[in-house]
């Protein structure tokens, strides 16, 4: 984090969790790219590693999104672990495709086949006879996971998913991106590619709304709104749900203007977004999450600028209510102390949120990836007389705000000890009003329960 | 045998249907790749195992992954010390995968001791830690002979095979703590049974929402003394001298029976394979023990008051609960084959036709007896996947589901009531009131009146 003034629980935290991470807050990389891929329509994950990767990430996502989430593993052996997994990728390939009929199949390779040098690349050039016509759409992402996390799996699958449906064939070299012409007076804008951080369902619901507000039609890279969040099968004998981006929406993108990055800064290599900005000269827009009047203001600033068309009506009520609750509650909130965890996207957006209400931000130390460092940083604040109000964060927080005493405000993934995790809205106004009033809430809550008044006005 | 319904081509002689004759059903195979198995891996056998002993620290050797989704993964309770709840890892990243992680280890574990004090430690390794030839062997060693409690490598790495290879590197850790030499430590149950002369060890107990306190009380009711559990409510003392009990009780044949038969080999106590679910299984193991006591008559006096008395109680609430389930279909898929069979009676003492039944591990004789078991016709499957289980479900028009994460939004989805029988669990399934707590789940799910909406 940006502060430098760290206290005694933390430095005494950094130097002892240096060898060991205590109940981790990081997730790793293949979990990220499953979730990526599952917001493809008609999609499939093979997981290239041994079997226990994919079921573990499929109970882990289950508990979350309360919804089916097949994905396959390469099902490396010890054979396979010595000798290569290339036999076995093509077996889980042949037996994807015939048991689920997919339109497009994610590749992950996880720890194991990475420390063994299969990578993406590999995987590609195993399969590169199989990408025929007629078969799926194939993507294949590098994600070990003693390289990166959850996020940046999802980042790098996210890319592999434009990559493997705009090819560089298709491009100009990318030296000389094709410079896009002016939009004529009229000329529809098309779609933009829109690439939003491991959101909810119901965030990725309301971006889509945002965009159709002014007309434009937002790809998303990818969209598990339905994939994740469906209702009933009714006995249709589907195998896949319905919904996410489809094939050919996403080979459209090749085409697409703009190129819109959603969440704390992303690195080239793993942005989508870069990608398309080098291979086709599409422009490259990074903002950051919706949450919060100001940042909401920029994102629809933004698509007001790139349709033309001023902010409607019905989202500018929106804003007015936010901001009316803001008022109302603001007192409340005043001063309020949240430790906020999670992966970048989330943190700084609710750390924006917290800054424009008034709201003060404990963070983990920096590079902290287990809870223990954020008890040693609450502790720590407490000792200071400064002790958190409030925890915001996953539901893998509650341990320690049982501990530390102080209610849990839950956002992100996962949420695994309550019902509609995928249900949380905390983007654009509307979200960001629910979040609000959530938070405000929980801290009356507190200020009601630690009374022995039973106070029932607040 | 055809089946009314497509099977991958490397599956099909892992799904087969109860007939006369021999089932011979293909098992105990690695899962086909792609096949979506529900399995885990070799590491979560060992995991799941040794995770229960409370006393003892856990550090997992490897990638952020593989202690983050084993954080917490069974409702194991625990009487005292909580260490288990806690989940550790050496976090290895690219530098280690290139350098090797032994140092981290040897740190982490010295910290980690430092800081909790625990009475053992287990360190297991992954996929990773195994690939680059860590020398976790004798990390351990040095570390116990400085710290002065044992250290103990688990040798599951993931790619190992399935959870059955972990339960045997778990089982080789907890026998190399036996030592019978070792002093009991004082009595944690109750005192009236503390000098018994019948005492037992009860092994794949997990004390999932406080199971193994249930089966306890039924031993202890009996005048039995209950050793060590292993590993529910698992103390690193008691399991050390666990070779003083003179009959090993087995449930969950598949991740102990190593340990049984080692047991046996090693110091000479017989053991016993039993079953805790359902009200005639429950029964059938209190006898069993009572049996091998049999020289001292009140044992078996006690055990017989204990059954009519915790069975007729059942069999009252039973009885309101199977008017209404009367005539259902059950799927049942779960981890270990042995479980399905009481599965499969406990659903019949309450109505409840098996029509599916399956396990991710079970062996050759299990599905034999499981065949034996079921009405002919009955799907039995061996390492099944989300689309094998919705098509045969859709066949044969099964209601209820019977089984754990994974297999819930299959039920669901598709329509059917679902009781989670896994290890999260927090209402106890287990003994003559855990039967009456399924029912109650069973019908919960069962009768609701949302399918209404959701089917159709």
């Amino acid at each position: 984090m940006a502060d430098a003034s760290l206290g005694a629980a933390a430095v005494r935290a950094i130097e002892s969790f240096a060898a060991a991470t205590r109940d981790a807050c990081a997730l790793c990389a293949p979990l990220g790219a499953t979730l990526a891929f599952a917001g493809v329509r008609g999609g499939m994950t093979i997981l290239h590693g041994s079997q226990g990767c994919a079921t573990y990430i499929r109970r882990y996502a289950i508990s979350h999104f309360r919804e089916p989430l097949d994905a396959a593993s390469s099902g490396f052996g010890e054979e396979a672990a010595v000798f290569g997994g290339r036999d076995n990728l093509r077996a889980a390939f042949d037996n994807v495709v015939s048991q689920y009929r997919p339109e497009f199949v994610g590749i992950a390779t996880t720890c194991l086949a990475e420390t063994i040098g299969e990578n993406a690349a590999s995987v590609r050039a195993a399969l590169a006879d199989l990408a025929a016509e007629g078969g799926p759409l194939v993507a294949a992402a590098s994600t070990p996971s003693y390289r990166g996390d959850q996020r940046e799996g999802f980042r790098a699958a996210t890319r592999a998913i434009v990559e493997a449906a705009c090819p560089p064939s298709e491009a100009v070299p990318a030296s000389s991106p094709r410079p896009l012409a002016a939009l004529a007076p009229g000329e529809a804008v098309g779609p933009i590619a829109v690439f939003p951080a491991m959101l909810s369902p119901a965030d990725l619901r309301e971006l889509k709304r945002l965009f159709l507000a002014f007309g434009l039609e937002a790809v998303l890279v990818s969209d598990i709104s339905d994939t994740l969040d469906g209702g009933p099968w009714k006995g249709e004998g589907r195998l896949l749900p319905r919904g996410g981006t489809g094939v050919e929406s996403l080979r459209g993108l090749s085409k697409a203007r703009y190129a819109i990055e959603l969440g704390a800064a992303v690195e080239d290599a793993a942005s989508g977004a870069a990608y398309l900005a080098a291979a086709f000269g599409t422009e490259r827009i990074s903002l950051p999450l919706p949450l919060g009047v100001e940042a909401t203001d920029r994102l629809l600033g933004e698509l007001s600028r790139l349709s033309g068309k001023p902010i409607p009506e019905g989202l500018r009520a929106e804003r007015e209510r936010l901001v009316d609750s803001y008022v109302d509650a603001h007192k409340a909130v005043f001063g309020a102390r949240a430790l906020i965890y999670g992966d970048p996207d989330l943190r700084d957006g609710l750390s924006a949120l917290c800054a424009e209400v008034g709201m003060r931000v404990l963070q983990a130390v920096d590079g902290g990836r287990g809870f223990a460092e954020i008890e040693a940083a609450a502790e720590d604040a407490a000792a200071a007389g400064e002790g958190a109000d409030l925890l915001i964060g996953n539901s893998k927080g509650y341990k320690a705000a049982k501990k530390l005493g102080l209610p849990l405000v839950r956002v992100g993934f996962p949420i695994h000890d309550r019902f509609g995790g995928q249900r949380i809205g905390t983007l654009g106004y509307r979200g960001t009003q629910e979040l609000f009033d959530r938070i405000a809430n929980a801290i009356i809550e507190k200020r009601q329960e630690e009374s022995d008044v039973g106070y029932t006005y607040f | 045998m055809d089946m009314p319904f497509a099977l991958l081509e490397g599956r099909r002689a892992q799904v087969k249907a109860a007939g006369p004759g021999p089932l011979g059903l293909e098992c105990a195979k690695p899962s086909v790749a792609g096949s979506v198995s529900q399995r885990a891996c070799a590491f979560c056998g060992s995991r799941v195992v040794l995770y229960p002993v409370a006393d003892a620290l856990h550090l997992v050797h490897g990638p952020i992954g593989c202690a983050a989704y084993t954080w917490d993964i069974r409702g194991a309770l625990s009487s005292g010390p909580r260490l288990h709840r806690m989940s550790f890892s050496t976090d290895l990243r690219e530098k280690e995968v290139v350098f090797g992680g032994e140092k981290k280890l040897y740190s982490a574990l010295s910290s980690l001791i430092e800081e909790h004090r625990p009475a053992a430690a287990f360190v297991y390794s992954t996929c990773v830690s195994g690939l680059i030839g860590d020398d976790t062997d004798a990390v351990c060693r040095r570390v116990s002979a400085e710290r002065g409690i044992p250290v103990l490598a688990v040798h599951a790495e993931g790619f190992m095979g399935t959870k059955k290879e972990g339960y045997r590197a778990a089982c080789e850790a907890l026998l190399s703590l036996v030592d019978p030499g070792a002093e009991s430590p004082p009595y944690r149950g109750d005192p009236a049974v503390a000098e018994s002369p019948s005492s037992i060890n009860i092994l794949g107990e997990f004390n999932l929402a406080g199971e193994a306190w249930i089966i306890r009380s039924y031993y202890e009711e009996m005048g039995v003394k209950v050793n060590a559990i292993l590993t529910g409510d698992g103390r690193i003392g008691e399991i050390r001298a666990a070779a003083r009990a003179g009959l090993n009780v087995v449930q969950c044949s598949g991740s102990m029976s190593y340990l049984a038969r080692a047991m046996e080999e090693r110091f000479g106590i017989p053991y016993r394979h039993v079953s805790y679910f359902g009200l005639g299984d429950t029964a059938d193991a209190l006898y069993a023990v009572a049996d091998f006591f049999s020289s001292d008559g009140e044992v078996g006096r006690r055990a017989s008051a204990l059954v009519a008395r915790e069975a007729a109680a059942a069999e009252a609430e039973l009885e309101p609960i199977r008017a209404e389930l009367e005539g259902r279909k059950a799927a049942i898929y779960v981890g270990g084959a042995f479980k399905a069979r009481s599965l499969v009676k406990a659903l019949r003492l309450i109505g409840v036709r098996t029509v599916l039944v399956g396990s991710q591990t079970g062996d050759k004789a299990d599905y034999e007896e499981l065949s034996t078991i079921c009405d002919p016709g009955t799907y039995i499957v061996d390492d099944s996947n989300p689309v094998e289980l919705s098509r045969i479900v859709k066949e044969t028009g099964a209601d209820i589901f019977i089984g754990g994460v994974k297999e819930r939004p299959i039920a669901y989805k598709l329509g059917l009531g679902f009781c989670d029988h896994n290890h999260e669990r927090k209402i106890p399934l287990a003994g003559f009131e855990g039967m009456v707590n399924f029912a109650r789940e069973v019908r919960a799910s069962a009768l609701s009146p949302v399918w209404r909406l959701a089917r159709g």
